[in-house]
């Protein structure tokens, strides 16, 4: 059992981390994986960074069903996209890591179709959907990135949409696990050996259709199999390669690559 | 069913969100110009290939579905005329999904770089492609809640409802009627159920009198009640009219 390595290694990675991103810098890191960027498209992005505001956890942003939706970018801590249910039931759709769009996805829906609640304390930067149309006109390429993000995202909806009709509870969980780490990793917030995980077995049961008495127990088997262990809000991967075979993942759903498969 | 449609499926779609000049009519019929015939059960998107090209469903029904190593199949969503297939992956580099027809189909292609073109020459277009993708996205986020968190009878209720609206949008269920060609197989794909478990909650909703069944066709026969076993409501496929982009398009 390599435990304490891993532990090691994932406090080495946190560290890194810290001293490598910087908050503002996390939605051009992850757009640059699609696409280089010119000056002007830069600028233009870190505007959107602007002005910036702390949110407290548990923080509802949109609320399903209301008329006017402004967008957000998550620049540092944790949300969830969700539906609720009238019946109280919960369906978390996605979460929502730095760098990443929020209330985007529908933005040609006449009311938001789905809810967005800070997880951590966060910050975020808000503007309105106009600006996206006006990037869409005005600097076609930045709107390219900006829509491939949102493909991007749609494909891991699906993704989860797979999850849940077709994978036993235990590669439900690990699916999830090792998605959030490929996307933290993407940002700078993780590596081989884990990352920061705020998930508590509830939110981690909305998003996968157990229980959290099943999250539970599927944590410990994962913990007991010597793949990976969630606790005091870190995740630490043992062994990458048997939690992705248990999985079945396969990383192509998320395209770190972008444009630049394509030699340049 | 009539094969002689004055407007065609993806017009009178997208219609619901833009109001469009003859000139914009030109181009999305000219998109359809080239008709494919398509026999039933034909994959006409691989999953993972790169060799990206576009179509839009004319006639007929397809299924956009996963598949996994072991051959297990997810249903994403099942395409109906009007829909554009294949578009999910507009901006990956290969496929992600596989899109397989059910029926008989009539489809036309159109390539990567003619979309793109079609998108830049007029913003109007791509407006509406935007917007049949969100709409096709708030679809699969509704599956999603469905087989997290829905019971077999509420998630099979749902399924049906939805699929109403749908081909509604294209006046293809008058007066609550619709066929439905996916077998109970292709149900439980999409549901996350087996096809007993189909077959058991189909008979429950007729013996319930929500819906009538005949051969391949589909009756809602009380919607009220079936809304409210599904817990149905129809907010996801209302999308922005004209009103709001259609101005911004026109500026």
């Amino acid at each position: 059992m390599g435990g304490a390595a891993a532990i090691r290694d994932g406090l080495i990675g946190r560290l890194r981390t810290c001293l490598m991103t910087t908050p503002s810098d996390v939605l051009a890191r992850k757009l640059r994986r699609f696409m280089n960027f010119t000056g002007e498209e830069l600028r233009v992005l870190h505007r959107l960074d602007e002005p910036r505001r702390k949110v407290e956890a548990h923080t509802e942003l949109t609320v399903e069903g209301q008329e006017r939706q402004d967008c957000y970018i998550l620049l540092e801590g944790w949300a969830a996209c969700y539906k609720l249910l009238p019946d109280g039931k919960r369906q978390i759709i996605n979460f929502s890591i730095p760098g990443d769009f929020l209330g985007l996805r529908s933005f040609l829906l006449r009311t938001a179709d789905h809810s967005v609640v800070t997880l951590t304390q966060a910050w975020v930067s808000q503007f309105e959907q106009q600006r996206i149309l006006e990037i869409l006109e005005m600097l076609p390429r930045l709107g390219a990135a900006i829509l491939w993000a949102l493909s991007r995202e749609e494909a891991i909806v699906v993704e989860h949409l797979v999850n849940i009709g077709r994978r036993k509870a235990t590669g439900r969980v690990a699916h999830l696990l090792l998605e959030l780490g490929e996307r933290l990793r993407l940002v700078g917030l993780g590596n081989d050996g884990g990352y920061a995980c705020p998930l508590t077995q509830e939110e981690l049961a909305d998003a996968v259709g157990l229980t959290p008495i099943h999250i539970n127990r599927v944590l410990r088997q994962l913990r007991e199999r010597g793949l990976a262990t969630l606790s005091q809000r870190q995740l630490v991967i043992h062994d990458l390669a048997g939690l992705q075979e248990l999985a079945e993942f396969n990383i192509g759903f998320l395209d770190h690559n972008g444009l630049k498969h394509k030699p340049e | 069913m009539s094969n002689e449609v004055k407007e065609s499926a993806l017009l009178r779609k997208l219609r619901h969100f833009l109001d469009f000049s003859s000139e914009d009519v030109a181009g999305i019929v000219a998109l359809e110009e080239q008709e494919l015939a398509v026999a039933p059960r034909t994959e006409i998107v691989s999953q993972d290939s790169g060799d990206q090209s576009y179509f839009v469903l004319l006639r007929g029904w397809a299924a956009c579905s996963k598949l996994l190593p072991d051959g297990r199949r997810q249903i994403i969503n099942f395409a109906v005329p009007g829909d554009f297939l294949g578009l999910r992956s507009f901006l990956l580099p290969k496929a992600d999904h596989a899109v397989v027809t059910i029926t008989e189909a009539a489809v036309s292609q159109f390539p990567h770089q003619r979309m793109l073109d079609l998108i830049r020459e007029n913003p109007r277009f791509g407006a509406a492609v935007l917007w049949a993708l969100s709409f096709e996205q708030a679809i699969v986020v509704e599956h999603l809640v469905n087989i997290g968190r829905r019971s077999a009878l509420e998630r099979t209720a749902h399924l049906l409802l939805e699929l109403e609206a749908r081909l509604g949008f294209v006046d293809l269920a008058p007066n609550g009627k619709f066929e439905l060609p996916a077998t109970q197989e292709d149900l439980g794909d999409a549901l996350g159920l087996t096809t007993v478990h189909v077959n058991r909650v189909l008979r429950q909703l007729r013996a319930q009198g929500l819906v009538a069944t005949q051969q391949r066709r589909i009756e809602i026969l009380d919607r009220d009640g079936l809304q409210e076993v599904a817990q149905f409501s129809a907010g996801y496929l209302e999308h922005v009219a004209a009103s709001r982009l259609g101005q911004r398009g026109a500026r």
